[in-house]
């Protein structure tokens, strides 16, 4: 097992270089020099020439390279043009709404979706199978956009029972007022938790099946369990390994995959800051926060691996 | 006492799978149930165990022991399951639960059925590994790391430790090779006699059914085509479906002794 971790964190560290040099040749080496787009395409060429100086990408390459790491490891992002603020702190006040939002959403996700999965596999009339069937497909297929807006609807507009029309949007004091700046993500979370929830329940409900097609829920329901027992002990245990990498998956993939709800309720997170930043045209802070949400990502994907260690006793006896 | 099967009738959606069988185990007989794969052999043990899928319908009539079990809830097919009822399955590498220790796989039934301490589970576990041969050591293992005939005498030990009274045994040598096949079969057999129990021995080869029953019914497309005892069907099936089987068995493999070794040399002679 040890040997296991320090081969995968070897493997970590080495994919955290290669992004970082990705990150760093793809915003160069793409067409377009960088100082003319951040300073705008009609600007003067003095104003270009000293941004290029102030930035130092007048300099070779590899130096850039050296200085941005160097940077990286003493905790420092660099500054971001608009406001001239860390790139860290200003990216730390994003994950402080991003981050609450998904694991909220997440919860929620979960807490509707492996209950439905196992419910529809369990499922003995074919009226109830097509109805799970029809919940899963329609909640998968609705638009983010349009259930936030329908949501803001009922219960913002029409009742008024949460703040969160983006005219207040998230509290500027950020979590100054923790009950405000909670009830703010809620409807978002929602939102994004029947979505996010209706492919767990997918996932959950192949997972389920693909442990049941073994033999193994026979085996144990010939022992003595009921079906529902079996699916429910033995089953979603032995389906955990790949609810676990779909979970692991899903999580880096809201990250991004929010910036739709972030934007519809003025929630200023960490997908709808790099469309800002983008749209400013503040490429070395979007330059850092690449870097970041990979490192974020393989992060995850080391989790994941880990816990399919923890999980499954058939992998890891390689290297015993 | 045993178990009568009358008129059952299977359909998976609206695909029918058994047109009618009818079969009976009484106590302590050794039955068995051969046809091709797909003629619906799996689909009756699972009718039996309340195994079928949920989107199955079934109807007829089977009787464990006079009590109907068309129609039972689940929750007390699940009381008989492992208790009156074992079952070996066909492919022991996925249908053990891989997270369960060899120990912990046998006692799952007692543990199930039964309210004993962990050290009478454990005694009565090791007692059950001794009997099919399974070395103690292997105790704390898991399936992965065990031998494919390991693995189905630990099916076989968990099958048989509540000492139910009728044994459905699924095709249990299909995933053996042969030399591991005739062990698990004389196992299988001895064991089952040693209970008193009944024993449905479910599968394709003639062969493997000529050491394990002395009573057989062929099934084919859903329907039993031919029964009567295994070596007066052996030597001289009636039906085009039962002579097919016996002329596969007698070609394909070594089990029938004597005839069935120079029938495989001729073959290959050719």
């Amino acid at each position: 097992m040890i040997k296991y971790l320090a081969r995968r964190c070897a493997l970590f560290a080495l994919a955290l270089f290669v992004v970082s040099v990705v990150v760093f040749l793809a915003l160069r080496v793409l067409p377009g020099d960088l100082a003319t787009i951040m300073a705008g395409l009609n600007s003067p060429p003095e104003r270009v020439a000293a941004l290029r100086a102030e930035l130092g990408l007048d300099r070779p390459l590899a130096a850039q390279y050296g200085d941005w790491i160097a940077g990286l490891m003493r905790g420092d992002f660099g500054t971001t043009m608009l406001t001239g603020q860390p790139v860290a702190s200003v990216v730390g006040a994003r994950v402080q709404i991003t981050f609450p939002l998904i694991m909220l959403g997440l919860l929620i996700a979960l807490a509707l979706g492996v209950p439905l999965g196992c419910a529809s596999v369990m499922a003995r009339s074919a009226r109830a199978r097509g109805l799970y069937q029809a919940v899963a497909i329609v909640g998968g297929a609705v638009p983010a956009l349009w259930a936030g807006l329908v949501l803001i609807l009922l219960f913002g507009r029409g009742s008024g029972l949460l703040p969160i029309l983006p005219a207040s949007g998230f509290p500027q004091d950020g979590w100054g007022d923790p009950a405000q700046a909670a009830l703010a993500l809620v409807l978002p979370a929602v939102t994004v938790g029947v979505i996010v929830g209706a492919s767990i329940m997918r996932y959950t409900r192949s997972a389920l099946q693909s442990v049941a097609s073994t033999g193994a829920i026979e085996m144990a329901m010939a022992c003595g369990m009921t079906r529902r027992r079996a699916l429910t002990h033995v089953g979603l245990r032995l389906a955990m390994p790949q609810l676990v990498s779909v979970v692991g998956l899903t999580f880096a993939e809201m990250i991004t995959g929010v910036m739709v709800i972030e934007n519809l309720f003025a929630l200023p997170g960490i997908g709808s800051g790099l469309v800002d930043d983008l749209t400013h045209r503040d490429l070395i802070a979007v330059q850092s926060e690449l870097f970041m949400l990979a490192a974020f990502f393989l992060v995850i994907g080391l989790l994941v691996d880990l816990t399919h260690r923890a999980l499954d006793p058939r992998l890891g006896e390689d290297d015993e | 006492m045993g178990i009568v099967v009358d008129d059952l009738q299977v359909a998976i959606g609206s695909r029918p799978i058994l047109h009618g069988v009818h079969l009976e185990v009484r106590d302590g007989q050794r039955v068995g149930l051969v046809g091709p794969s797909g003629s619906g052999k799996s689909m009756i043990s699972r009718a039996i165990m309340g195994l079928l899928p949920p989107t199955a319908g079934c109807t007829g009539s089977i009787e464990l022991n006079g009590r109907q079990l068309v129609g039972l809830p689940d929750a007390e097919m699940a009381a008989l399951r492992g208790a009156a009822v074992g079952m070996v399955f066909q492919n022991p590498g996925t249908a053990l639960n891989p997270l369960l220790t060899v120990g912990r796989q046998i006692a799952l039934p007692l543990e199930l059925h039964y309210e004993l301490t962990a050290d009478e589970r454990e005694g009565r576990v090791r007692a059950m590994m001794r009997k099919v041969g399974l070395p103690d050591e292997l105790y704390g293992r898991r399936p992965h790391e065990l031998s494919g005939g390991q693995q189905q005498r630990v099916g076989i030990a968990t099958a048989l430790i509540t000492s139910p009274r009728l044994i459905i045994a699924d095709e249990p040598t299909t995933a053996l090779d042969s030399m591991t096949q005739r062990q698990i079969v004389d196992l299988l057999v001895s064991l089952v006699d040693e209970a008193g129990a009944a024993l449905l021995f479910i599968t394709h080869d003639f062969s493997v059914l000529a050491r394990a029953t002395r009573y057989c019914y062929v099934l084919d497309a859903g329907r039993i085509v031919e029964r009567g005892r295994t070596e007066a069907l052996l030597e001289a099936p009636h039906t085009p479906q039962a002579r097919t089987l016996v002329e596969a068995a007698r070609r394909l493999t070594l089990h029938v002794d004597g005839t069935g070794a120079q029938e495989t040399e001729t073959e290959e002679g050719r």
